[in-house]
């Protein structure tokens, strides 16, 4: 019998063929979806794909890259909005 | 807006995006001298390209390659730290600052056909005459021995880095040997 625990859809599950030629399930997290840009939607690099409990667990340089907005936008758009703010100034 | 000298702008790409700098010296076509200052907003003495730079409507007082002193009083003397809420550093921190800085610009801005004379300048010494050597080193030597420290010191260059990865790897290699030895 499956462990309690272990009956929900937020459970992944994998089918292994055992050495013995059995068919077993194994039991493990789901990973997050990938980090992306709240601009342009694309897909942010350094930003490791894992759950939350295991991000705390890297260095914070690590997290995300070390820039102003560094983990929520992408490098190309931060760089426009950082243009309109000084295009802004008088 | 052009990046003239003493023009105030922002950096826009990379860790030290979204602090302002100056804009010391022209060093290529692509890339310009820059500082924060360090103590001041954050930005090094360090080449910049100009595509990573966006200026300010602000212009500062300074000369070619001012100090840093003289960058933190020019941008006093505007209002402009009050204007970006920068904090000015004391003193003690600024005479630290200056013996550490003075050597790193320098550094960047050797250009190469200097090194290329120094060369065949080597090869006349063995063939010709001392005299004339005497003559053309007092002025260039200043330059040659901050070039030389240049090449050694700074590790962002892109041929250093691979250099470097390389031994690393060399180094990594050994290392398992080492331990396949001592387990055998």
């Amino acid at each position: 019998m499956v462990q309690r625990r272990l009956r929900t859809r937020s459970v992944k599950k994998r089918r292994v063929r055992t050495p013995g030629n059995r068919l077993v399930t194994h039991y493990g997290m789901k990973k997050p979806n990938a980090a992306r840009c709240s601009f342009c939607k694309k897909r942010l690099h350094g930003v490791p794909r894992v759950n939350t409990s295991e991000m705390r667990k890297f260095p914070k340089s690590s997290r995300r890259p070390e820039r102003p907005y560094g983990g929520t936008l992408c490098s190309e758009c931060t760089r426009l909005l950082l243009r309109k703010v000084v295009r802004g100034l008088k | 807006m052009a990046l003239e000298i003493g023009r105030v702008c922002m950096k826009v790409a990379g860790r030290e995006a979204g602090k302002y700098c100056v804009v010391l010296k022209k060093v290529d076509d692509t890339f310009v001298l820059v500082t924060g200052p360090k103590e001041l907003t954050g930005i090094k003495r360090r080449r910049c390209n100009i595509e990573h730079l966006e200026p300010t409507p602000y212009l500062v007082k300074i000369e070619a390659e001012a100090s840093e002193k003289d960058v933190i009083d020019a941008y006093d003397k505007i209002g402009l730290t009050k204007k970006f809420e920068l904090r000015l550093p004391s003193p003690e921190i600024l005479k630290e600052a200056e013996k550490k800085v003075v050597k790193v610009p320098v550094k960047v801005e050797v250009p190469k056909e200097e090194k290329k004379v120094e060369k065949e300048v080597k090869k006349e010494e063995k063939v010709v005459k001392k005299e004339e050597v005497k003559e053309v080193k007092p002025e260039e030597k200043p330059k040659e021995k901050k070039g030389i420290t240049l090449k050694i010191k700074l590790p962002s260059f892109r041929k250093g880095k691979k250099e470097e990865k390389v031994e690393k790897k060399e180094v990594k290699k050994e290392k398992k040997n080492l331990e396949r030895k001592n387990k055998r």
